[in-house]
């Protein structure tokens, strides 16, 4: 595919996206915001995890932060905007805290290390009733003053501006080639001389922040929280939405979290949750099966140019090639 | 009160631990978490529970681990084997035959939550001054008769051989022979038979839901981790110590935070020994 065809697809998938209000009733375009909201959370996991190659089970955690922060903010009668604020500047400072011992942590160490902060917030959410009102939920959260049409836009506009950016720091910017260098290979990273645990630290709390205005926006779109939002199998849930649109890929993740959402609403002609869900889980496991790299790498292989396309590299690392003669002394 | 908080702390920790045994060995194995084995738990349970009124309660134990040996076989040959070296999709892959497996036990069973009585629960004996049901001495001497059991295996026997070499160089351990698919195979099974003891042990102890297998399993994790991924004994260790922290903690602090005071402990233990408090061998090739 050409370069100019691709921009026409970009395209034609943005114009069809914001005729959406006109195509479909409420019902589905409630589901379209919070679908493009979740792909916010989404994207947290695109950054730390397939930029940086850090594995978190805690975004849930990050997105409670955040939405509570505003929510609660927001009912003791402080401005939009400045609850706004706090309920972005909140999880990411405690992104940056926990990436503090957390960037020492390697592999599943991380993993379990992150769902450990993921379960306490979690259940800190449920027990801090005074705060938050615990399982009884938060109500009367202010917002914005916005339509539901005008809440698709913005958050349409936030998902396919945050999903340009993240594109353009993954293939244009040396940024990105940093973030990746630790991903593939840290010791060679700071033999190059990349602070390591900075970059770490870095993706840490630019997934929080992401993780948190999402949180903020789910707070300000429904109006209304429970600690069940923000439990543990929802951080798992984000990392299925990043691993069917494929990890590190932002395009593959905005497309997979309209896809996870809306696919289980439409299953609904199915009438039974049980069965609803079931046909969810097998959705999942056939797109893992056929497409290994997610939607993203079907994305990719779309848009490569035939004549660019590279073969696959081998599963096995070729032999460093030997060298023949050495520079600058003859034998 | 003393021998309640150690009999509770001993059930939770025998538990956790049969759960956490499988979970490492499988990661030991593939280098793959299994996302599936908390629904092992539950369909364990659920299978006894469903076998123990035409059988009785011992046997129903044998049938729901023979029932998840079969689910095993599945597991691996859907979620393992078409992602090796993929470890992220592997996991992805587990969990989306977790959401299954809930769903299709939802189907069966409905979502109430049920008590499973087994005669032993009416049996108790008196330890000082506290009766304790047979049942709950019965899952702590389970527990370590199974737990024994695996470790001899994984010691002593053929299988646990060839389990340690595919463990310590897949490759190489293919080229002496191993048909490492059946490894791999056989540990999943394994993991899964044990997680089904867990399940039908403890279910007469607490309710059984077809939720009860992600707690169970986020439990396990934190044992896991704090005695050190891929070590049993260490496993068992973190098992332990878990299960006596949230015994003592349901009766001093909250039961509400006993999830938190585990994990609590995890991510403190975390910062000061970032690889368990048994660490685990690594390799770091430069």
């Amino acid at each position: 595919m050409s370069e100019t065809s691709a921009w026409i697809l970009r395209a034609l998938f943005v114009a069809v996206l914001a005729t959406l209000p006109f195509l479909v009733n409420g019902y589905w375009l409630n589901m379209a915001i919070l679908a493009l909201i979740y792909s916010l959370v989404v994207y947290s996991i695109t950054v730390l995890t397939g930029f940086t190659g850090l594995l978190s089970f805690g975004q849930a955690g990050f997105v409670g932060l955040g939405g509570y922060t505003y929510g609660v903010l927001s009912v003791k009668g402080v401005d939009p905007a400045a609850a706004a604020a706090w309920g972005l500047l909140v999880p990411t400072v405690a992104g940056f805290l926990l990436g503090l011992p957390a960037a020492r942590l390697r592999g599943h160490y991380l993993a379990i290390g992150t769902l450990g902060f993921g379960v306490l917030v979690g259940q800190m959410l449920n027990n801090m009733v005074d705060v938050t009102r615990g399982p009884m939920g938060l109500l009367g959260i202010k917002s914005f003053g916005f339509d539901r049409v005008t809440w698709f836009y913005f958050v349409l506009a936030l998902a396919v501006g945050l999903c340009a950016a993240l594109e353009y720091l993954d293939r244009r910017t040396f940024l990105g080639v940093v973030l990746k260098s630790v991903k593939y290979d840290e010791i060679s990273a700071s033999a190059s001389g990349i602070g390591v645990f900075a970059v770490k630290l870095l993706a840490f709390s630019a997934s929080a922040f992401l993780a948190g205005s999402c949180g903020v926006l789910l707070a300000a779109y429904m109006r209304f929280l429970t600690p069940d939002l923000f439990i543990s199998a929802e951080s798992f849930r984000y990392l299925m939405m990043s691993v069917v649109g494929g990890v590190g890929s932002a395009s593959g993740a905005i497309i997979s979290s309209l896809i996870l959402t809306a696919v289980p609403e439409a299953l609904r002609a199915f009438g039974e949750t049980n069965v609803r869900l079931l046909v969810y889980g097998l959705m999942v496991l056939f797109v893992l099966w056929f497409l290994p790299g997610g939607i993203g790498g079907l994305i990719d292989r779309l848009m490569t140019p035939v004549r660019r396309r590279i073969t696959p590299r081998p599963r096995v690392a070729e032999p460093a090639p030997q060298p023949t003669s050495l520079p600058g002394r003859a034998s | 009160m003393l021998t309640q908080i150690i009999v509770n702390g001993l059930i939770l920790a025998g538990n956790y631990a049969l759960v956490a045994v499988g979970l490492t060995l499988v990661f030991g194995v593939m280098r793959m978490v299994n996302f599936a084995e908390g629904q092992s738990v539950m369909i364990g349970a659920f299978v006894a529970f469903t076998a123990t009124p035409y059988v009785g309660y011992l046997p129903a134990i044998a049938i729901a681990m023979a029932t998840n040996a079969v689910l095993g076989i599945i597991l691996e040959r859907t979620a393992f084997r078409p992602f090796r070296g993929m470890e992220l999709n592997g996991l992805i892959a587990s969990m989306g035959m977790s959401i299954i497996l809930i769903n299709l036990a939802e189907l069966i069973w409905g979502t109430v939550p049920q008590t499973f009585d087994t005669s032993f629960n009416n049996i108790s004996v008196t330890i000082g001054t506290v009766g304790v049901s047979v049942q709950r001495l019965l899952v702590i001497a389970s527990s370590v008769v199974l737990l024994l059991g695996l470790w001899w295996l994984v010691q002593y026997s053929n299988l646990g051989r060839q389990f340690r070499a595919v463990s310590e160089d897949p490759e190489v351990a293919g080229a002496m022979g191993i048909n490492t698919n059946a490894v791999a195979r056989m540990s999943v099974v394994l993991g899964s038979a044990l997680a089904a003891a867990a399940g039908a042990l403890s279910g007469p102890v607490n309710l059984i839901t077809p939720e009860m297998g992600q707690a169970e399993m986020l439990n396990a994790f934190a044992a896991i981790i704090l005695g050190g991924f891929g070590n049993v004994n260490g496993t068992i260790f973190g098992a332990l110590l878990i299960g006596m922290v949230q015994s003592l903690a349901a009766v001093y602090v909250s039961n509400a935070y006993s999830n938190s005071i585990a994990f609590g402990l995890l991510v403190v233990t975390l910062i000061f020994f970032p690889r368990g408090l048994v660490p685990e061998r690594m390799e770091e090739n430069v």
